[in-house]
């Protein structure tokens, strides 16, 4: 699988979930189920968490291509939003 | 909530993801007024839901883009590094700011926007060079295209500050990336403008998870802009390959000027 392909697909898969759960979510809560919060905490996580995931597959699929230099930039970027979560988690 | 303002969010995100794709916007610009002035959000949950739905546009349309092979991924993963950064610290700052700076800072961004519509509409600053270390595909003629990126490492910098006007007042920031990879790195304009829809869902997500985190967005509201905004974005990207929206952007560009005007009369209690 291409760079690009990979991203596309983790971006897809990811939104397609994020959507799905919004839905369940949403209907349990109106059939007033104490898990349907839940379920809509998960949604937006796991579509706030799209991104991060296409990051991440970028930067796989860059350094299974063996292109060090911007594999390199991708495992920063990957760094630099894991610190940006520990600082939030943190405070 | 009223069901009626429920859907209200459906086809707020519907109509973002139409405008985004064709004006080339991440939707905060849309987001933000509509939030605050009629569902009267405060500026800090209303950043939170548009973050969120901008990173829904980004995250669906740069999957359509990205198949179609315009945006430089390996550019904007390294932009993203200061971008992310930016974004952290903005919504570290924002949490403490009042409201009325929030909007101001807001509507500031609004109008530059509406100037950059107006006066830049069809330039490109292109460094095009057929041994270019970069090649995007130009869906209109269907070509591939090679250029040159000048000023990488500056370019990172300025993305610091894209991310904190981002995650400080909800709007993707891709008003200001545009420019810096266009004008400044000198990027094919339609790369640059895909590499930032792709790039501006990364910014995004770093301020979002900062909000979440601090039980800032409304969860309810998120899931139905969800909905609409995937929906907008699949819409708004086939519409995009059908129609040429430089008209457009003119009579948009009246209206975010509008927006802002009301954004800082609610600012200054006047509404």
């Amino acid at each position: 699988m291409n760079l690009l392909e990979s991203i596309a697909k983790t971006l897809r898969l990811c939104v397609i979930l994020s959507v799905v759960l919004a839905v369940v979510g949403l209907i349990a809560e109106q059939m007033g189920t104490s898990y349907g919060e839940v379920l809509t905490w998960l949604a937006v996580l796991i579509l706030i968490l799209s991104p991060f995931m296409g990051a991440i597959a970028a930067t796989i699929s860059l350094a299974h291509q063996k292109d060090r230099k911007w594999a390199t930039f991708g495992a920063m970027l990957i760094i630099v939003s894991l610190m940006g979560m520990a600082i939030a988690l943190i405070r | 909530m009223d069901p009626i303002l429920l859907l209200g969010l459906v086809i707020l995100g519907i109509v973002a993801g139409i405008l985004g794709a064709l004006l080339g916007v991440g939707g905060g610009i849309i987001f933000i007024p509509v939030l605050t002035i009629v569902y009267g959000l405060t500026a800090v949950s209303a950043a939170a839901l548009s973050l969120v739905g901008i990173i829904a546009i980004s995250s669906w349309g740069s999957a359509i883009y990205l198949n179609k092979g315009v945006p430089n991924i390996r550019i904007g993963l390294m932009l993203e590094i200061g971008g992310v950064a930016g974004a952290i610290i903005g919504a570290m700052i924002a949490v403490y700011l009042e409201d009325w700076i929030l909007i101001a800072v807001f509507s500031a961004v609004m109008l530059f926007s509406a100037y950059r519509m107006i006066k830049n509409g069809g330039s490109d600053y292109t460094l095009e060079n057929e041994d270019g270390e970069f090649e995007y595909n130009d869906l209109k003629c269907g070509e591939s295209v090679c250029y040159d990126v000048e000023h990488k490492a500056g370019g990172t910098v300025g993305s610091i500050f894209a991310g904190m006007i981002s995650s400080m007042t909800g709007v993707g920031g891709g008003v200001i990336k545009v420019p810096i990879m266009n004008i400044y790195m000198k990027m094919p304009i339609k790369a640059a403008a895909a590499t930032s829809s792709y790039s501006l869902g990364i910014t995004a997500f770093s301020g979002a998870v900062v909000y979440l985190i601090h039980g800032s967005v409304p969860l309810e509201l998120a899931a139905f802009l969800i909905i609409g905004s995937v929906i907008g974005a699949e819409a708004g990207t086939r519409i995009s390959a059908r129609i040429d929206a430089s008209s457009l952007k003119k009579y948009f560009s009246l209206l975010l000027i509008a927006s802002a005007a009301l954004m800082l009369l609610r600012a200054g209690g006047y509404i």
